[in-house]
Protein backbone atom coordinates (compact mmCIF):
# COMPACT_ATOMS: atom_id res chain seq x y z
CA UNK A 1 0.00 0.00 0.00
CA UNK A 2 1.54 3.25 -1.10
CA UNK A 3 -0.35 5.39 1.37
CA UNK A 4 -0.74 3.79 4.76
CA UNK A 5 -3.51 6.10 5.93
CA UNK A 6 -5.54 5.75 2.79
CA UNK A 7 -8.81 6.28 4.64
CA UNK A 8 -7.90 9.88 5.49
CA UNK A 9 -8.60 11.14 1.97
CA UNK A 10 -12.10 9.64 1.56
CA UNK A 11 -12.91 10.95 5.03
CA UNK A 12 -11.65 14.42 4.06
CA UNK A 13 -13.82 14.29 0.93
CA UNK A 14 -16.86 13.28 2.98
CA UNK A 15 -16.23 16.17 5.39
CA UNK A 16 -15.79 18.50 2.41
CA UNK A 17 -19.16 17.49 0.95
CA UNK A 18 -20.88 18.02 4.33
CA UNK A 19 -19.26 21.44 4.76
CA UNK A 20 -20.08 22.28 1.16
CA UNK A 21 -23.79 21.71 1.82
CA UNK A 22 -23.96 23.38 5.23
CA UNK A 23 -21.24 25.94 5.99
CA UNK A 24 -20.00 27.03 2.56
CA UNK A 25 -23.35 28.61 1.49
CA UNK A 26 -22.63 31.21 4.18
CA UNK A 27 -19.47 32.16 2.27
CA UNK A 28 -21.40 32.88 -0.91
CA UNK A 29 -20.67 36.26 -2.45
CA UNK A 30 -23.62 37.32 -4.58
CA UNK A 31 -24.73 33.66 -4.85
CA UNK A 32 -21.27 32.46 -5.93
CA UNK A 33 -19.66 30.02 -3.52
CA UNK A 34 -16.36 28.16 -3.62
CA UNK A 35 -16.51 24.42 -4.28
CA UNK A 36 -14.14 23.00 -1.68
CA UNK A 37 -14.93 19.42 -2.71
CA UNK A 38 -13.73 20.17 -6.22
CA UNK A 39 -10.65 21.99 -4.92
CA UNK A 40 -9.82 19.04 -2.66
CA UNK A 41 -10.17 16.64 -5.59
CA UNK A 42 -7.87 18.82 -7.70
CA UNK A 43 -5.28 18.92 -4.92
CA UNK A 44 -5.43 15.14 -4.45
CA UNK A 45 -4.67 14.80 -8.16
CA UNK A 46 -1.93 17.40 -7.95
CA UNK A 47 -0.20 15.72 -5.00
CA UNK A 48 -0.82 12.03 -5.70
CA UNK A 49 -1.14 11.65 -9.47
CA UNK A 50 -3.81 11.10 -12.15
CA UNK A 51 -5.15 7.72 -11.00
CA UNK A 52 -5.59 8.81 -7.40
CA UNK A 53 -7.01 12.12 -8.63
CA UNK A 54 -9.55 10.37 -10.82
CA UNK A 55 -10.49 7.93 -8.02
CA UNK A 56 -10.89 10.80 -5.53
CA UNK A 57 -12.93 12.72 -8.07
CA UNK A 58 -15.20 9.75 -8.71
CA UNK A 59 -15.74 9.17 -4.98
CA UNK A 60 -16.28 12.84 -4.04
CA UNK A 61 -18.44 13.46 -7.10
CA UNK A 62 -20.70 10.49 -6.40
CA UNK A 63 -21.16 11.71 -2.83
CA UNK A 64 -22.34 15.06 -4.23
CA UNK A 65 -24.59 13.18 -6.63
CA UNK A 66 -26.28 11.39 -3.74
CA UNK A 67 -27.08 14.78 -2.23
CA UNK A 68 -28.52 16.26 -5.37
CA UNK A 69 -30.39 13.13 -6.42
CA UNK A 70 -30.82 14.17 -10.04
CA UNK A 71 -28.60 12.94 -12.87
CA UNK A 72 -26.64 10.65 -10.56
CA UNK A 73 -23.17 10.31 -12.08
CA UNK A 74 -23.05 13.92 -13.28
CA UNK A 75 -20.67 15.08 -10.56
CA UNK A 76 -18.92 11.68 -10.46
CA UNK A 77 -17.96 11.98 -14.11
CA UNK A 78 -17.06 15.66 -14.19
CA UNK A 79 -15.07 15.55 -10.93
CA UNK A 80 -13.25 12.41 -12.08
CA UNK A 81 -12.06 14.38 -15.10
CA UNK A 82 -10.95 17.27 -12.87
CA UNK A 83 -8.93 14.95 -10.60
CA UNK A 84 -7.35 13.21 -13.58
CA UNK A 85 -6.38 16.48 -15.27
CA UNK A 86 -4.85 17.84 -12.08
CA UNK A 87 -2.94 14.56 -11.75
CA UNK A 88 -1.32 15.14 -15.15
CA UNK A 89 0.31 18.25 -13.69
CA UNK A 90 1.77 16.20 -10.84
CA UNK A 91 5.05 15.17 -12.44
CA UNK A 92 5.46 18.04 -14.80
CA UNK A 93 5.53 21.10 -12.64
CA UNK A 94 7.71 21.96 -9.70
CA UNK A 95 5.28 22.17 -6.79
CA UNK A 96 5.39 25.63 -5.31
CA UNK A 97 2.47 26.20 -2.96
CA UNK A 98 0.66 29.14 -4.56
CA UNK A 99 0.53 29.57 -8.29
CA UNK A 100 0.47 25.88 -9.24
CA UNK A 101 -2.54 24.96 -7.05
CA UNK A 102 -4.27 28.19 -8.07
CA UNK A 103 -3.77 27.72 -11.80
CA UNK A 104 -4.58 24.00 -11.65
CA UNK A 105 -7.80 24.64 -9.70
CA UNK A 106 -8.80 27.37 -12.09
CA UNK A 107 -8.28 25.27 -15.22
CA UNK A 108 -9.73 22.07 -13.71
CA UNK A 109 -12.84 23.98 -12.54
CA UNK A 110 -13.39 25.50 -15.98
CA UNK A 111 -12.95 22.14 -17.76
CA UNK A 112 -15.00 20.13 -15.26
CA UNK A 113 -17.85 22.66 -15.07
CA UNK A 114 -17.90 23.05 -18.86
CA UNK A 115 -18.33 19.28 -19.23
CA UNK A 116 -21.10 19.46 -16.61
CA UNK A 117 -22.74 22.26 -18.57
CA UNK A 118 -22.58 20.23 -21.80
CA UNK A 119 -24.12 17.15 -20.14
CA UNK A 120 -26.92 19.27 -18.66
CA UNK A 121 -27.41 20.73 -22.13
CA UNK A 122 -27.90 17.18 -23.48
CA UNK A 123 -30.61 16.61 -20.90
CA UNK A 124 -32.12 20.00 -21.72
CA UNK A 125 -31.54 21.23 -18.17
CA UNK A 126 -28.77 23.77 -18.73
CA UNK A 127 -29.06 27.53 -18.66
CA UNK A 128 -27.78 29.56 -21.59
CA UNK A 129 -24.11 29.43 -22.53
CA UNK A 130 -23.33 33.06 -21.64
CA UNK A 131 -25.25 32.91 -18.40
CA UNK A 132 -23.53 29.70 -17.32
CA UNK A 133 -20.08 31.15 -17.90
CA UNK A 134 -20.71 34.59 -16.47
CA UNK A 135 -22.72 33.52 -13.42
CA UNK A 136 -21.47 30.03 -12.56
CA UNK A 137 -18.30 28.76 -14.20
CA UNK A 138 -16.18 31.93 -14.31
CA UNK A 139 -16.83 33.12 -10.74
CA UNK A 140 -16.51 29.57 -9.36
CA UNK A 141 -13.14 29.12 -11.09
CA UNK A 142 -11.83 32.36 -9.57
CA UNK A 143 -13.19 31.57 -6.10
CA UNK A 144 -11.76 28.02 -6.24
CA UNK A 145 -8.36 29.35 -7.33
CA UNK A 146 -8.32 31.62 -4.27
CA UNK A 147 -9.27 28.77 -1.91
CA UNK A 148 -6.77 26.26 -3.37
CA UNK A 149 -3.55 27.53 -1.70
CA UNK A 150 -5.31 27.53 1.70
CA UNK A 151 -6.15 23.82 1.43
CA UNK A 152 -2.89 22.93 -0.29
CA UNK A 153 -0.60 23.28 2.74
CA UNK A 154 -2.41 20.94 5.17
CA UNK A 155 -2.90 18.38 2.42
CA UNK A 156 0.78 18.46 1.47
CA UNK A 157 1.74 18.06 5.10
CA UNK A 158 -0.58 15.05 5.35
CA UNK A 159 1.09 13.50 2.31
CA UNK A 160 4.62 14.09 3.64
CA UNK A 161 3.66 12.46 6.94
CA UNK A 162 2.02 9.41 5.40
CA UNK A 163 4.96 9.01 3.00
CA UNK A 164 7.38 9.14 5.94
CA UNK A 165 5.29 6.66 7.89
CA UNK A 166 5.26 4.24 4.97
CA UNK A 167 9.01 4.64 4.39
CA UNK A 168 9.77 3.99 8.06
CA UNK A 169 7.75 0.78 8.02
CA UNK A 170 9.28 -0.49 4.76
CA UNK B 1 -6.20 -10.60 -26.60
CA UNK B 2 -5.31 -11.10 -22.94
CA UNK B 3 -2.20 -9.01 -23.49
CA UNK B 4 -4.27 -6.25 -24.99
CA UNK B 5 -6.46 -6.21 -21.90
CA UNK B 6 -3.48 -6.26 -19.55
CA UNK B 7 -1.73 -3.47 -21.38
CA UNK B 8 -4.79 -1.22 -21.51
CA UNK B 9 -6.31 -2.20 -18.16
CA UNK B 10 -6.50 1.38 -16.90
CA UNK B 11 -8.03 2.70 -20.07
CA UNK B 12 -10.64 -0.07 -20.10
CA UNK B 13 -11.44 0.47 -16.43
CA UNK B 14 -11.86 4.21 -17.06
CA UNK B 15 -14.09 3.61 -20.09
CA UNK B 16 -16.15 1.16 -18.03
CA UNK B 17 -16.63 3.70 -15.25
CA UNK B 18 -17.66 6.37 -17.76
CA UNK B 19 -20.21 4.06 -19.39
CA UNK B 20 -21.69 3.10 -16.00
CA UNK B 21 -21.95 6.78 -15.00
CA UNK B 22 -23.61 7.77 -18.25
CA UNK B 23 -26.17 4.97 -17.92
CA UNK B 24 -26.79 5.98 -14.29
CA UNK B 25 -27.32 9.61 -15.30
CA UNK B 26 -29.80 8.56 -17.92
CA UNK B 27 -31.74 6.39 -15.49
CA UNK B 28 -31.90 9.08 -12.81
CA UNK B 29 -32.62 12.06 -15.08
CA UNK B 30 -36.31 11.22 -15.14
CA UNK B 31 -38.61 12.06 -12.29
CA UNK B 32 -38.40 9.19 -9.83
CA UNK B 33 -40.94 8.12 -7.28
CA UNK B 34 -38.63 5.82 -5.36
CA UNK B 35 -35.16 6.45 -4.11
CA UNK B 36 -32.38 3.89 -4.24
CA UNK B 37 -31.59 2.28 -0.87
CA UNK B 38 -28.15 3.94 -0.76
CA UNK B 39 -29.68 7.39 -1.38
CA UNK B 40 -32.17 6.87 1.45
CA UNK B 41 -29.55 5.68 3.90
CA UNK B 42 -26.99 8.38 3.02
CA UNK B 43 -29.58 11.11 3.51
CA UNK B 44 -30.76 9.68 6.83
CA UNK B 45 -27.28 9.07 8.23
CA UNK B 46 -25.98 12.47 7.14
CA UNK B 47 -28.97 14.43 8.46
CA UNK B 48 -27.80 14.77 12.11
CA UNK B 49 -24.29 15.77 11.00
CA UNK B 50 -25.67 18.33 8.58
CA UNK B 51 -28.10 19.69 11.14
CA UNK B 52 -25.24 20.25 13.57
CA UNK B 53 -22.94 21.77 10.96
CA UNK B 54 -25.60 24.08 9.46
CA UNK B 55 -26.65 25.19 12.95
CA UNK B 56 -23.07 25.96 13.90
CA UNK B 57 -22.48 28.02 10.76
CA UNK B 58 -25.72 29.88 11.35
CA UNK B 59 -24.78 30.56 14.98
CA UNK B 60 -21.38 31.97 14.06
CA UNK B 61 -22.90 34.16 11.38
CA UNK B 62 -25.55 35.42 13.79
CA UNK B 63 -22.92 36.26 16.38
CA UNK B 64 -20.75 38.15 13.88
CA UNK B 65 -23.70 40.07 12.52
CA UNK B 66 -24.92 40.82 16.05
CA UNK B 67 -21.65 42.53 16.91
CA UNK B 68 -21.72 44.61 13.75
CA UNK B 69 -25.31 45.63 14.15
CA UNK B 70 -25.20 46.75 17.77
CA UNK B 71 -24.54 50.35 16.76
CA UNK B 72 -27.40 50.40 14.31
CA UNK B 73 -29.90 49.08 16.80
CA UNK B 74 -30.43 52.31 18.70
CA UNK B 75 -31.30 54.28 15.59
CA UNK B 76 -33.48 51.43 14.43
CA UNK B 77 -35.28 51.30 17.77
CA UNK B 78 -36.21 54.94 17.45
CA UNK B 79 -37.47 54.42 13.93
CA UNK B 80 -39.43 51.33 14.91
CA UNK B 81 -41.28 53.16 17.66
CA UNK B 82 -42.34 55.71 15.09
CA UNK B 83 -43.45 52.98 12.70
CA UNK B 84 -45.31 51.22 15.47
CA UNK B 85 -47.61 54.15 16.04
CA UNK B 86 -48.24 54.31 12.30
CA UNK B 87 -49.13 50.64 12.34
CA UNK B 88 -51.53 51.13 15.21
CA UNK B 89 -53.54 53.43 13.00
CA UNK B 90 -53.31 50.97 10.17
CA UNK B 91 -54.55 48.20 12.46
CA UNK B 92 -57.71 50.07 13.24
CA UNK B 93 -58.23 50.71 9.56
CA UNK B 94 -57.56 47.05 8.81
CA UNK B 95 -60.23 45.96 11.27
CA UNK B 96 -62.68 48.15 9.45
CA UNK B 97 -61.76 46.61 6.13
CA UNK B 98 -61.90 43.09 7.55
CA UNK B 99 -65.39 43.63 8.86
CA UNK B 100 -66.43 45.02 5.52
CA UNK B 101 -64.77 42.17 3.70
CA UNK B 102 -66.53 39.60 5.91
CA UNK B 103 -69.87 41.14 5.07
CA UNK B 104 -69.19 41.20 1.35
CA UNK B 105 -67.93 37.62 1.37
CA UNK B 106 -71.03 36.46 3.16
CA UNK B 107 -73.05 38.24 0.53
CA UNK B 108 -71.26 36.48 -2.28
CA UNK B 109 -71.46 33.17 -0.44
CA UNK B 110 -67.72 32.61 -0.58
CA UNK B 111 -66.36 29.88 1.55
CA UNK B 112 -63.36 31.05 3.53
CA UNK B 113 -60.53 28.63 3.17
CA UNK B 114 -59.29 27.49 6.56
CA UNK B 115 -55.61 27.68 7.42
CA UNK B 116 -53.78 24.79 5.81
CA UNK B 117 -52.51 21.95 7.99
CA UNK B 118 -48.75 22.39 8.15
CA UNK B 119 -45.67 20.72 9.58
CA UNK B 120 -42.76 22.89 10.72
CA UNK B 121 -39.32 21.84 9.58
CA UNK B 122 -35.80 23.15 9.74
CA UNK B 123 -33.33 23.49 6.88
CA UNK B 124 -30.25 21.36 7.55
CA UNK B 125 -28.39 21.50 4.24
CA UNK B 126 -28.29 23.00 0.77
CA UNK B 127 -27.11 21.53 -2.50
CA UNK B 128 -23.30 21.51 -2.68
CA UNK B 129 -23.06 22.85 -6.24
CA UNK B 130 -23.96 26.07 -8.02
CA UNK B 131 -26.25 24.57 -10.66
CA UNK B 132 -29.32 23.45 -8.74
CA UNK B 133 -31.33 25.05 -5.93
CA UNK B 134 -32.31 22.54 -3.28
CA UNK B 135 -32.51 22.44 0.49
CA UNK B 136 -32.78 19.45 2.82
CA UNK B 137 -35.31 19.52 5.69
CA UNK B 138 -35.01 17.68 9.01
CA UNK B 139 -38.47 16.10 8.74
CA UNK B 140 -39.57 13.31 6.45
CA UNK B 141 -42.20 10.70 5.82
CA UNK B 142 -42.43 9.96 9.54
CA UNK B 143 -43.75 13.50 10.12
CA UNK B 144 -46.30 13.12 7.34
CA UNK B 145 -44.32 14.76 4.54
CA UNK B 146 -44.52 13.53 0.98
CA UNK B 147 -43.54 14.41 -2.59
CA UNK B 148 -45.09 17.49 -4.21
CA UNK B 149 -46.08 19.10 -0.91
CA UNK B 150 -45.67 22.89 -1.03
CA UNK B 151 -43.19 24.58 1.29
CA UNK B 152 -43.64 28.17 2.54
CA UNK B 153 -42.25 30.64 5.05
CA UNK B 154 -44.29 33.43 6.61
CA UNK B 155 -42.75 35.80 4.05
CA UNK B 156 -43.51 33.76 0.96
CA UNK B 157 -43.55 30.67 -1.21
CA UNK B 158 -40.37 28.54 -1.06
CA UNK B 159 -40.83 25.49 -3.27
CA UNK B 160 -42.05 21.91 -3.26
CA UNK B 161 -40.79 18.60 -1.95
CA UNK B 162 -39.24 16.39 -4.62
CA UNK B 163 -37.56 13.68 -2.57
CA UNK B 164 -38.48 12.20 0.78
CA UNK B 165 -36.95 9.66 3.14
CA UNK B 166 -38.25 8.63 6.56
CA UNK B 167 -36.41 11.44 8.33
CA UNK B 168 -35.52 13.99 5.64
CA UNK B 169 -37.11 15.78 2.70
CA UNK B 170 -35.50 17.57 -0.23
CA UNK B 171 -37.16 20.76 -1.45
CA UNK B 172 -36.82 22.07 -4.99
CA UNK B 173 -36.69 25.84 -4.47
CA UNK B 174 -38.59 28.24 -6.71
CA UNK B 175 -35.14 29.50 -7.77
CA UNK B 176 -34.29 26.22 -9.49
CA UNK B 177 -34.48 26.28 -13.29
CA UNK B 178 -36.70 23.19 -13.24
CA UNK B 179 -39.15 24.83 -10.87
CA UNK B 180 -42.38 26.47 -11.94
CA UNK B 181 -45.41 27.85 -10.09
CA UNK B 182 -48.59 29.59 -11.15
CA UNK B 183 -48.44 33.27 -10.24
CA UNK B 184 -50.60 36.33 -10.68
CA UNK B 185 -50.18 40.07 -10.48
CA UNK B 186 -52.08 41.05 -7.37
CA UNK B 187 -53.08 44.45 -8.75
CA UNK B 188 -54.31 43.44 -12.20
CA UNK B 189 -55.01 39.68 -11.73
CA UNK B 190 -52.95 38.87 -14.85
CA UNK B 191 -51.79 35.27 -14.53
CA UNK B 192 -48.45 33.80 -15.53
CA UNK B 193 -45.90 31.18 -14.61
CA UNK B 194 -43.12 31.95 -12.13
CA UNK B 195 -39.89 30.30 -13.22
CA UNK B 196 -36.50 29.78 -11.59
CA UNK B 197 -33.33 30.72 -13.35
CA UNK B 198 -30.23 28.60 -13.62
CA UNK B 199 -27.01 30.28 -12.72
CA UNK B 200 -28.72 31.20 -9.53
CA UNK B 201 -28.77 34.93 -9.03
CA UNK B 202 -31.50 34.98 -6.42
CA UNK B 203 -34.17 36.29 -8.76
CA UNK B 204 -37.21 34.75 -10.44
CA UNK B 205 -38.94 35.43 -13.74
CA UNK B 206 -42.63 35.51 -14.45
CA UNK B 207 -43.81 34.60 -17.92
CA UNK B 208 -47.15 35.86 -19.26
CA UNK B 209 -48.77 34.14 -22.17
CA UNK B 210 -50.10 37.34 -23.67
CA UNK B 211 -48.20 40.43 -24.70
CA UNK B 212 -50.38 43.08 -23.16
CA UNK B 213 -50.22 41.93 -19.53
CA UNK B 214 -50.48 45.10 -17.52
CA UNK B 215 -47.47 44.87 -15.28
CA UNK B 216 -45.32 47.50 -13.61
CA UNK B 217 -42.20 47.59 -11.50
CA UNK B 218 -43.22 47.23 -7.86
CA UNK B 219 -46.23 44.99 -8.55
CA UNK B 220 -46.69 42.17 -6.04
CA UNK B 221 -46.83 38.64 -7.42
CA UNK B 222 -48.78 36.03 -5.47
CA UNK B 223 -49.45 32.37 -6.19
CA UNK B 224 -52.50 31.71 -8.34
CA UNK B 225 -53.20 28.16 -7.14
CA UNK B 226 -53.42 27.02 -10.75
CA UNK B 227 -51.70 23.69 -11.29
CA UNK B 228 -52.85 22.31 -7.98
CA UNK B 229 -49.46 21.98 -6.24
CA UNK B 230 -49.25 25.39 -4.56
CA UNK B 231 -51.98 27.10 -2.53
CA UNK B 232 -53.44 30.33 -3.90
CA UNK B 233 -52.65 33.74 -2.43
CA UNK B 234 -49.18 33.12 -1.01
CA UNK B 235 -46.72 35.97 -1.70
CA UNK B 236 -44.06 35.10 -4.26
CA UNK B 237 -42.22 38.37 -4.84
CA UNK B 238 -42.15 41.85 -6.27
CA UNK B 239 -41.51 42.89 -9.88
CA UNK B 240 -38.13 44.57 -10.30
CA UNK B 241 -37.92 44.78 -14.08
CA UNK B 242 -40.41 44.44 -16.91
CA UNK B 243 -38.95 43.02 -20.10
CA UNK B 244 -40.74 44.57 -23.07
CA UNK B 245 -42.47 42.03 -25.30
CA UNK B 246 -40.73 41.93 -28.65
CA UNK B 247 -42.04 39.71 -31.42
CA UNK B 248 -43.07 36.74 -29.37
CA UNK B 249 -46.42 36.06 -27.82
CA UNK B 250 -45.06 36.01 -24.30
CA UNK B 251 -43.92 38.70 -21.94
CA UNK B 252 -41.45 38.37 -19.09
CA UNK B 253 -40.76 40.28 -15.89
CA UNK B 254 -38.04 39.84 -13.31
CA UNK B 255 -39.22 39.19 -9.75
CA UNK B 256 -37.36 39.56 -6.47
CA UNK B 257 -38.64 36.74 -4.26
CA UNK B 258 -40.35 37.51 -0.95
CA UNK B 259 -38.80 34.55 0.86
CA UNK B 260 -35.18 35.02 1.93
CA UNK B 261 -33.68 32.14 -0.03
CA UNK B 262 -30.14 32.89 0.97
CA UNK B 263 -30.84 32.44 4.67
CA UNK B 264 -33.62 29.87 4.84
CA UNK B 265 -33.93 28.47 8.37
CA UNK B 266 -37.42 27.41 9.39
CA UNK B 267 -40.14 26.55 6.91
CA UNK B 268 -43.68 25.21 6.90
CA UNK B 269 -44.73 22.27 4.77
CA UNK B 270 -48.39 22.30 3.77
CA UNK B 271 -49.52 18.70 4.14
CA UNK B 272 -52.85 19.00 2.40
CA UNK B 273 -54.54 21.55 0.21
CA UNK B 274 -58.30 22.03 0.11
CA UNK B 275 -59.81 20.66 -3.08
CA UNK B 276 -60.09 23.26 -5.82
CA UNK B 277 -63.36 25.11 -5.95
CA UNK B 278 -64.51 24.21 -2.48
CA UNK B 279 -63.92 24.99 1.16
CA UNK B 280 -61.97 22.83 3.59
Amino acid sequence: MKHARFWVLPLALLVAVVLQSTVIPYFAIDWVKPDITLVLIVLVGLLYGPVQGAAGGLFGGLLEDLFTGRFIGLFGLTRMLAGYLAGLVERRVYKEPFLVPMATSFVATVVSETLLFLILKLFGAAPGFGRSFVHIIGPAAIYNAIVAPVLYRPLRRLKTETDKGTAARA
Amino acid sequence: MARFFRRNARLIAAAGVVVVLVVLMNLTSQERHHLAYIEQKTAEIMAPVQRWSYGLAHGIRGWAIGLGELRLIRAENHRLKQTLSDYEQLRVQLQEYRAENERLKALLDFKTAAAYPTVAARVIARNPDSWFSLVVLDQGRAAGLDRDMPVITPSGLVGKITKVTDTTATVLLLLDPESGAGGLVQRTRDTGVVLGQAGVTGSLRIKFFFRDAKIEVGDDIISSGLGGVFPAGVPIGRVTKVEPAEFGLVQYAEVKPSADFQHLEDVLVITSLPKAGGGP
